[in-house]
């Protein structure tokens, strides 16, 4: 009699738990003063208090504050770049950082278009059990190719491609179109970013594999009408 | 029996007061070295601590003549450890909001003296921005940003 109660009790203390989560985040970014410009001086001790701190709001707030230092080398993205790999595999229970503070360190590693961390973010798109950092790893990779040399560009291009053919990873034989609830529908949210991070990145090699997936149909509609546009976006010149 | 456990209680009790008096976790003001010329500062610390509101805009104004001394970016670093930090606090609770402006003044002399020992504090204040006024985070971030590496 008492267990559906403390049932719907967890579901009630749960619903509420997220929506507080989300609050925080955005109180997080929002609270970090735009102009805000702190001295490469202070990376060492902020580096100390994102490790230590358990708080994920906190880690929010710190890795905001990481990005707005100012420095002429790769201090910065280097240490953003350990908080966006620290625990590739993720997952609940797994770690102890913020999923949104990964988020964020991964955003700014696109904006560096430094192409020293395009293993990590293919990693990151390999390994990472979160559909979130996925995403953001894939956007990261479409600013960092658009700007990187012709050699390094293949490089993302070409891992790409091995993805989207990878039954194992996006190249879902068994995928059902028509149920959200399907075991691979997160995983072709990041595929529909692979696919737009192709179509920036405009290399007529991966023609093939957005082929593929019109072809096949084994993604969600938004996928395929990513690759569609990303054919569209190719530059054959 | 349970006489020996509240003996040991006891104990345990009076080893970490000691400890913290050790390790300056009172907030006291026993840490500080200063020479009798500068005993006026040890006063504006008391009054900043454990003083009414007008005592303790005497004491700012007295830091704030005294910024180039050592001593007060440590006091500074300690008033606002320990005594500017109240997890209770809520704006529409006239006393408390007085106490943030005082510390909101308080980060603002200690931004201004560019001290590494700053760090540690600001950052207190900014990851708990729920208890203090946007005005004293704001100081703080800028403080942060204002050190002098």
């Amino acid at each position: 009699m008492m267990k559906p109660f403390f049932l719907l009790l967890s579901v009630l203390a749960m619903f509420l738990a997220t929506g507080t989560l989300s609050a925080q985040y955005q109180r997080s970014t929002i609270d970090v003063p735009d102009d805000l410009k702190i001295p490469e001086g202070a990376l060492p001790k902020l580096r100390e208090a994102f490790f230590r701190t358990q708080d994920w709001d906190g880690q929010v707030r710190l890795v905001v504050t990481i990005s707005r230092v100012t420095n002429d080398d790769l201090k910065k993205y280097d240490l953003l770049s350990e908080i966006a790999t620290w625990d590739v595999n993720g997952g609940i229970g797994a770690t102890n950082t913020s999923t949104f503070a990964r988020v964020i360190a991964i955003s700014n590693l696109g904006i560096s278009k430094s192409v020293t961390y395009i293993p990590g973010l293919l990693s990151i798109l390999n390994s990472d059990k979160l559909k979130d950092t996925r995403i953001e790893a894939a956007k990261a990779l479409s600013l960092i190719g658009v700007a990187a040399d012709d050699v390094n560009r293949m490089n993302i291009v070409t891992r790409l491609i091995e993805l989207l053919n990878d039954p194992q990873k996006y190249n879902f034989l068994n995928f059902n179109r028509a149920d959200r609830q399907d075991k691979f529908f997160n995983d072709d949210i990041v595929a529909e970013s692979i696919v737009n991070t192709l179509g920036d990145i405009g290399d007529p090699k991966c023609f093939g594999a957005l082929l593929n997936i019109v072809n096949q149909q084994n993604h969600r509609d938004e996928t395929i009408q990513a690759a569609w546009l990303a054919m569209k976006r190719i530059r054959w010149y | 029996m349970k006489i020996w456990a509240g003996v040991f209680v006891i104990l345990v009790a009076c080893f970490q007061l000691a400890g913290a008096q050790q390790t300056g976790l009172s907030g006291g003001d026993q840490d500080f070295q200063v020479d009798p010329s500068q005993e006026i500062l040890i006063r504006a610390y008391r009054m900043l601590a454990n003083g009414t509101l007008d005592e303790k805009n005497k004491g700012l104004a007295v830091f704030r003549e005294n910024t180039d001394k050592a001593v007060v970016v440590d006091m500074c670093v300690k008033l606002l450890t320990y005594f500017f930090q109240n997890p209770k606090f809520r704006e529409d609770d006239e006393t408390l909001y007085q106490n943030d402006v005082v510390a909101e003044k308080l980060v603002k002399i200690l931004g201004n003296t560019k001290s590494q020992k700053g760090f540690p504090v600001y950052l207190q204040i900014v990851m708990t921005p729920y208890i203090h006024r946007n005005d004293t985070v704001k100081a703080a971030w800028y403080s942060m940003a204002a050190i002098d590496w």
